[in-house]
């Protein structure tokens, strides 16, 4: 019964005091919140940190609350604004990544040399190939492909939450696809 | 469509989720919170909602408002008539009881009174019939006795001929003195009150009768009635009793039974009166109960 129930209603009854609600919504976004905020900072004690401001804001936040948007939306809105100010007590400025609009990096990233016969252990592999790579992204391109790929988002959906324009969003998307297909190795 | 560049193809083919990328991000370990940060959360999360204060709403306010606001000023006019009570060094309880007791017990003792009134004017037969008769009665005819008539008639004899527990509010009181059938009571000054009495109801001439007064000084009409009046007055129960009677009433009461032998009967009466006078001087009862 609660599976049928949407994010934005859940939370409006954790708003009108179901704790039960709020309970629910943590089960549904907790997993992928975390991972989105570990592979951003790279680092388990301050994704634990990261993870809970951002449930802490929140729940702060409850009382002012209002459908807008979709709840997912608004939850990785905060995760992002939380990041953001993390990024920026580590390097004291923003990272330069948030300030381009593209992104012509991709020359940087090591190609893969990995090649298994086994396919299990390829994929195993690859994949955490591929999480070297990402980790190896600009912070903005790295928050895009993980909007998309933890949260699900659509390309509108990840601008709202990083606060620039669709283009900008896909652009950064495009940027993070083209270094992790470099880094892989693929030749096309 | 394949003079498309490889790179947009890949990153559509990636924004529709069929890139090997994502399948590869997907194959990657499912990382998820400690249960202890879980737990911090959810606690707080409960926190919050468990200790946030309660708001009414304008629906509320608007159905409940009116009755809310009434019930706050009678709380308060209750608290300041307590609190000058508490300040005069007057206790609520130091006054007549008949002053503070309202509602069905009220009625009960004036219906006594009635009742007591009615056997001293000998209206009817004896007092066991004056007694059976009461059972059955409505209170509501309490009030139509009329208490200025009915005090101006005999009455000690009868007291001890009915039985009836007196105690506070009794006319007989008025008199000063009431035999009682193992134990002679006298009533203070204090006990007695004035106490206002409605306007007798119109009854019917069926339900009259008119008794001879023994004084011969005028006639008084009972309602015929009143038999049926005052049954939860002889079922009174004795704790209330008790509690209409002033302490020392009670201590004298106590201290008749002991003279009279009644040793079981006076030390439960005295336990009884140490549980409605928790704060009686120790001192103090023992010279009443002591005393010549």
């Amino acid at each position: 019964m609660d599976n049928e129930v949407g994010d934005e209603t859940l939370m409006i009854r954790y708003q009108n005091g179901d704790a039960r609600a709020f309970e629910v919504l943590y089960g549904r976004h907790k997993g992928r919140l975390y991972r989105y905020l570990l592979r951003q900072c790279g680092n388990q004690s301050v994704a634990d940190e990261l993870f809970q401001d951002v449930w802490m804001k929140l729940i702060g936040a409850r009382d002012r609350y209002e459908v807008r948007a979709k709840f997912g939306t608004y939850l990785y809105h905060l995760a992002h604004n939380r990041v953001v100010d993390f990024y920026r007590r580590q390097a004291k400025v923003n990272p330069s990544s948030y300030a381009h609009e593209d992104c012509p990096q991709v020359e940087d990233i090591p190609s893969s040399q990995h090649n298994q016969p086994d396919v299990r252990e390829e994929v195993r592999q690859q994949s955490n190939r591929l999480l070297e790579l990402i980790e190896e992204l600009p912070e903005a391109q790295r928050e895009a492909f993980l909007l998309k790929e933890e949260a699900g988002m659509s390309v509108v959906e990840i601008a709202a939450v990083m606060g620039v324009n669709p283009e900008t969003a896909k652009s950064r998307l495009r940027y993070a696809v083209a270094k992790l297909r470099k880094g892989l190795g693929e030749v096309v | 469509m394949n003079s498309q560049d490889p790179k947009d193809r890949a990153f559509e083919e990636y924004l529709q989720g069929q890139s090997k990328y994502s399948r590869l991000y997907q194959a990657l370990d499912k990382v998820e919170p400690k249960g202890h940060v879980d737990a911090t959360i959810l606690a707080a999360a409960r926190r919050a909602v468990g200790s946030r204060p309660w708001v009414a709403s304008r629906q509320f306010l608007s159905k409940w408002g009116g009755p809310v606001k009434i019930a706050a000023v009678l709380t308060l006019c209750v608290g300041l008539v307590v609190l000058i009570h508490d300040e005069t060094g007057q206790s609520l309880f130091d006054r007549d009881p008949l002053e503070v007791i309202d509602g069905e017990l009220k009625e009960r003792i004036i219906a006594r009174d009635a009742v007591v009134e009615e056997a001293e004017e000998g209206t009817t037969q004896s007092a066991t019939d004056a007694q059976d008769r009461m059972r059955a009665a409505p209170q509501r005819h309490l009030q139509a006795l009329p208490k200025k008539e009915a005090s101006l008639l005999p009455s000690e004899d009868v007291a001890d001929e009915i039985n009836l527990p007196i105690g506070v509010g009794s006319t007989l009181k008025q008199k000063g003195r009431a035999e009682m059938p193992d134990a002679e009571i006298e009533f203070d000054a204090k006990s007695t009150h004035s106490m206002p009495l409605a306007e007798p109801e119109p009854v019917s001439p069926s339900t009259r009768t008119v008794a001879p007064s023994t004084t011969g000084q005028r006639d008084v009409e009972v309602d015929v009635g009143i038999e049926d009046i005052v049954t939860s007055t002889v079922e009174m129960d004795e704790s209330v009793e008790k509690a209409i009677l002033s302490s020392e009433d009670w201590l004298k009461e106590i201290k008749q039974l002991r003279a009279t032998g009644q040793l079981r009967e006076a030390e439960a009466s005295l336990k009884r009166f140490k549980v409605a006078y928790p704060n009686y001087p120790d001192e103090d009862l023992r010279a009443i109960l002591n005393s010549d």
